[in-house]
């Protein structure tokens, strides 16, 4: 049985899968890639294997947050995680990250349309919200084309090649979604 | 299965430690050429080395392999985080393996780790020691225009004598 079979959402050509342990290269590979690592909420710190499995143990025990492994006409291109499941007023923020040999598909788009219809329809959440860095458009893109509306930057979120970085955070309401 | 390269250079890449990487950090480490600087006294199995992993290299501090273009390994460096976070200062570490010394690998991932810690973790301060009898260690970090702040005298004992150790600091913005 391939980790495929373990389809938990799919669109197009993109399909949702739970993050297994073995994905863990995948991982390394994805989030310390130069382009990957200065556009994402988490500082840019080295993971070597261990750690990320690590990290993949303490994503799925956790009920607050939902992870996927994205894959695109079978091959790994990305993850995306939706967190604040638990949250009070039901508040979801999602983090995707898509391997630069991927970019330029339409993964992305697929992902965070998927990543939204799961957290206002199986989550009931009442908003979900993401962020992308000031100069990162193609990200805005993404997030405009799943419904996603500005409503906010924040200042120096971020610290990359020797500057300080904005966030624009994008968000969608449950009323918008259904509209 | 080599861990994927964090930071690329010209003839030098830093990827991360993985525990297939364990024999070759035991061999370092034990041989008298790294030993004698680095104040490691007894002798490391590895099981010793083992813990060292899941301890330190897998904890918060920055940790990566030196190679070469072709994967193969030359040594360590390391950056750590000293002092409070408000201080924002950082340690630097390495070692080579004798057998590749004098190929410039050593300096090359430490101009490489010093951007990296000034430009992406945003840090204020990085100093490094080097015992006064380790020239080649001296020079590093004097080449790298680290300003020679102070000696430490009688800092150690290592080779039958008393030592001195000498620190070697920059301030962000000294950076070249």
């Amino acid at each position: 049985m391939t980790e495929t079979e373990s389809v938990f959402k799919e669109k197009e050509d993109v399909l949702l899968r739970p993050v297994e342990e073995s994905d863990s290269e995948f991982l390394q590979q994805l989030i310390q890639h130069k382009n990957v690592r200065d556009t994402i909420g988490r500082p840019p710190k080295p993971l070597n294997r261990n750690e990320e499995e690590k990290h993949i143990e303490e994503m799925s025990s956790n009920d607050d947050a939902a992870y996927f492994l994205i894959e695109f006409e079978g091959e790994k291109a990305g993850t995306i995680s939706l967190h604040g499941l638990e949250s009070e007023y039901g508040k979801g923020e999602f983090g995707i990250s898509i391997h630069p040999d991927f970019h330029g598909k339409g993964i992305g788009t697929e992902s965070v349309k998927m990543i939204v219809e799961y957290g206002f329809e199986t989550q009931n959440l009442h908003k979900i919200r993401g962020g992308h860095l000031e100069d990162n458009i193609p990200s805005r893109r993404v997030m405009e084309k799943a419904g996603l509306q500005e409503e906010g930057r924040e200042r120096d979120y971020k610290y990359v090649d020797g500057e300080w970085k904005d966030v624009h955070w994008m968000s969608i309401l449950e009323d918008e979604y259904k509209s | 299965m080599t861990g994927p390269v964090f930071l690329h250079g010209e003839s030098t890449d830093l990827r991360t430690i993985e525990e297939e990487d364990l024999e070759f950090l035991r061999n370092g480490v034990n041989h008298p050429g790294v030993r004698i600087y680095m104040g490691n006294r007894a002798p490391q199995n590895l099981d010793n080395q083992e813990e060292f992993f899941e301890e330190v290299i897998c904890g918060e501090d920055v940790h990566l392999m030196i190679c070469d273009k072709n994967e193969e390994s030359k040594g360590i460096v390391s950056l750590k985080h000293q002092g409070d976070r408000p201080d924002r200062m950082g340690e630097l570490g390495l070692w080579v393996h004798p057998e590749f010394h004098g190929h410039g690998h050593g300096s090359e991932a430490s101009k490489m780790i010093i951007k990296y810690a000034f430009e992406q973790l945003n840090y204020h301060r990085l100093y490094a020691r080097a015992y006064e009898s380790n020239r080649p260690s001296q020079k590093i970090w004097e080449r790298l225009g680290f300003e020679k702040e102070g000696t430490l005298r009688d800092h150690t004992y290592s080779e039958g004598e008393y030592k001195n150790v000498i620190y070697y600091g920059m301030i962000e913005g000294e950076n070249q």
